[in-house]
């Protein structure tokens, strides 16, 4: 027996060898795969363009010009006018149209005294880096002109503590002043001025005091946020742990079925179903080389996306290794299913693409789960992908083991009992 | 017997490919299996190797088979000698034995300074014997071949049967099947199949014994075939009239019909000759159709 599997398993490597342009598929594929979608699907957009038309031309039009020119995240351009900034951000020259009206002010009393801002919505990630950055933007000059505010006010208590009385000038004190000798008025005097001057000093300090408990404090201000597991929220962080699973399930399910659609196709299939080789051997002949091209895939993508793209493992890799082997043992399943429902090779691959393609967009690799109505989610919950990508964001970048995951973990498992126990009584029946 | 077919029919839907047939092969025989495109030939061997079961009937085999497919059924990207070395450690064979058949095989079939090649890379004859080596090498009693001689070229097919006569003479049973109804020859009985059933099972020497009409040739008939064959057709006991190659050939009840001719044209070379195969089922065949009486 082992040594019929290991015939089977020496012939696919033999043949695998000859045919450079199906393990170039194999092996470069997922590493191409990987490194396009690491570098191309990143939804951070370093800078944007940003069109200022200016139709105040006041002060605060040009102070909020002077914060923009110090914010490096924007490209600006001031020499617009409305029309032609809007054409050009329907073009695309720009990403956001920023247009200060004619009464313009930072703290606006009217809606006329408003900024608008425009951004184009179906570039959608663009939009949506692009409104992310102008609120941070505005965020931090709110709090400059805040601070501004309070000092000035400030400043009017402050300057409210010499009142800039004159004793002289009071008829009655005068009057007062000639029955007392001249030294002692002028002891008196001064006296007086102390007195006041003290009720004033404690006056404005509670004033102060009152003024500071009702303005917040600057610092105070800003939400205390802690990203956790992904501090710069880079999506490539995202992408790459989802994308060791997508390469897996890619390279297994279609090369499964192709391969053996192509025996069946070349009617070598048959010398194999009539040779005293048994079923199970002959799905396990079949199936483990491509069980260790898709291992070795595995450890590809995974060395790739940590030193290329500087993907943090954090987690434990045993486990994972093992949750990947039962994500693997599913796709295999499903590639052999394919290939007992297909007459030929490129009905082989229309399906396999049929099953991959939801995958790809249900199973949360992009787009996350939540924000999908129900009417579709329960697909994404039958998708095999929807239950690695957790565990395998988890293990990347939560210092999770697979085991934290029992549930996926579970459902993973079944998944591949299930889909390789079907496969191999389909394909046991149509060897018959 | 290595082989017992016993009443067995096979359907595909409603259509009935194989109805009711019952034959046995012997060790050492070679049986052939003829007809039309469309008879039921393939069918019946790939339910005798098991790619298909049988919707009524039995079929019992023993001992070890040997199987060359219609199409070729070997790994292209692989050399002659991978081929061979696969097939047979899936045959649990161990490789001393599977060198030692490897050189009977290669120095048999001539293939032997090919051995690195890739099968992908050989001749339509080349392909073939690689085919046969293959099915030969764990020495089976049973050798199931359907149409090996097809798309071969005419000396490559005599080498084909060349072997396969070998392979019967050493005591293996082989099941042939051709649409070259001239290869009964080669055979020691001929199954002749006509839409899954069994028109006629024989030997092929009786069956140019019994044959109930004479055939003449008449000789380089060329200009003269369409008046000659009008006349013929036009006589009492005159079956069939055909070209072949230059002569023309006359299926009769008498040979003497012929004369006719002989009184048209002085120099007409007439001969009686044997039947041959084509003539033998063709007749058969029409018979059955209620064709000819």
């Amino acid at each position: 027996m082992k040594s019929r599997i290991g015939a089977m398993v020496k012939k696919e490597f033999i043949q695998l060898s000859r045919d450079r342009r199906t393990l170039a598929m194999m092996i470069l594929l997922p590493v191409i795969g990987l490194i396009a979608f690491g570098y191309a699907v990143s939804f951070d957009i370093d800078q944007i363009r940003v069109a200022v038309v200016d139709q105040a031309e006041n002060e605060a039009s040009r102070e909020l010009w002077e914060e923009l020119e110090a914010y490096e995240e924007f490209i600006l351009d001031k020499s617009m006018n409305e029309e032609q900034a809007r054409q050009a951000l329907s073009e695309g020259d720009v990403d956001v149209v920023m247009v200060l009206p004619a009464d313009y002010q930072f703290f606006p009393q009217e809606e006329s005294g408003k900024m608008q801002t425009l951004v184009d919505g179906s570039r959608l990630f663009t939009a949506q880096s692009a409104l992310w950055k102008i609120h941070a933007f505005m965020i931090d000059v709110q709090q400059k002109q805040f601070q501004e505010v309070q000092e000035q006010i400030q400043g009017i208590v402050e300057s409210t503590e010499d009142l800039g009385v004159d004793l002289s000038a009071n008829e009655k004190l005068v009057a007062l002043g000639q029955l007392i000798p001249a030294e002692k008025m002028k002891e008196l005097q001064k006296a007086l001025e102390e007195v006041m001057a003290q009720a004033k000093e404690k006056r404005a300090e509670a004033m102060q005091e009152h003024l500071a408990s009702l303005l917040p404090d600057q610092e105070m201000m800003e939400p205390a946020v802690d990203v956790l597991y992904n501090p710069d929220l880079k999506s490539v962080h995202y992408m790459i742990p989802g994308l060791v699973g997508l390469v897996l399930i890619f390279i297994t399910t279609l090369m499964t079925a192709l391969g053996i659609v192509r025996e069946k196709e070349r009617g070598t299939l048959e010398q194999l179903i009539v040779s005293p080789l048994r079923p199970f051997e002959l799905i396990l002949g079949k199936l483990l080389p491509y069980m260790l091209i898709a291992l070795v895939d595995f450890l590809l993508v995974l060395g790739v996306g940590i030193t290329l793209f500087d993907v943090p493992f954090t987690g434990e890799i045993g486990s994972f290794f093992l949750v990947a082997i039962f994500f693997l043992v599913g796709s295999l399943g499903l590639g052999l299913l394919i290939s007992t429902v297909s007459q030929n090779q490129q009905q082989a691959m229309q399906l396999a693409v049929l099953t991959l393609v939801p995958q790809f967009i249900l199973s949360g690799f992009v787009f996350p789960l939540e924000a999908m109505p129900w009417g579709i989610r329960w697909a994404a919950y039958l998708m095999p992908l929807t239950y690695f990508l957790p565990i395998s964001r988890g293990v990347f970048l939560k210092e999770a083991t697979a085991f934290d995951f029992p549930m996926e973990l579970g459902i993973l498992t079944l998944y591949a009992v299930l889909f390789i126990t079907v496969a191999a009584i389909r394909f046991r029946r149509n060897l018959a | 017997m290595l082989l017992d077919v016993k009443d067995v029919s096979k359907d595909y839907g409603k259509e009935r490919a194989i109805a009711n047939l019952s034959f046995t092969l012997a060790a050492g025989e070679i049986c052939g299996v003829l007809g039309p495109d469309g008879a039921g030939k393939t069918t019946l061997l790939r339910l005798i190797v098991g790619l298909l079961s049988p919707t009524e009937g039995r079929i019992n085999r023993k001992g070890l088979l040997g199987y060359v497919p219609q199409e070729f059924g070997l790994y292209e990207e692989m050399s002659i000698r991978e081929n061979l070395f696969f097939f047979g450690q899936l045959h649990g064979m161990d490789k001393k034995k599977i060198r030692e058949r490897m050189e009977e095989l290669l120095a048999w079939t001539g293939l032997a300074p090919f051995v690195e090649r890739q099968a992908g890379y050989l001749s339509g004859g080349m392909k073939r014997k690689l085919e046969m080596a293959v099915a030969m090498l764990h020495e089976p009693e049973l050798l199931v071949l359907d149409e090996p001689t097809n798309g071969v070229d005419p000396v490559s097919r005599q080498e084909v049967w060349q072997m396969i006569t070998r392979i019967g003479k050493a005591g293996t049973g082989v099941l042939v099947s051709t649409q070259y109804l001239e290869e009964a020859r080669y055979c020691n009985r001929v199954l002749f199949l006509e839409k899954g059933s069994l028109l006629q099972e024989a030997v092929p020497s009786t069956l140019i014994q019994d044959f109930p009409y004479k055939v003449v040739a008449i000789r380089e008939a060329f200009r003269s075939r369409g008046r000659f064959s009008d006349l013929l057709l036009a006589e009492q006991g005159v079956i069939d009239v055909y070209t072949r190659g230059a002569d023309l050939v006359v299926i009769c009840e008498d040979p003497e019909v012929v004369d006719v001719l002989a009184r048209e044209e002085e120099d007409v070379v007439i001969e009686e000759v044997a039947p041959s195969f084509e003539d033998i089922f063709i007749h058969a065949l029409q018979q059955k159709r209620g064709e000819i009486p």
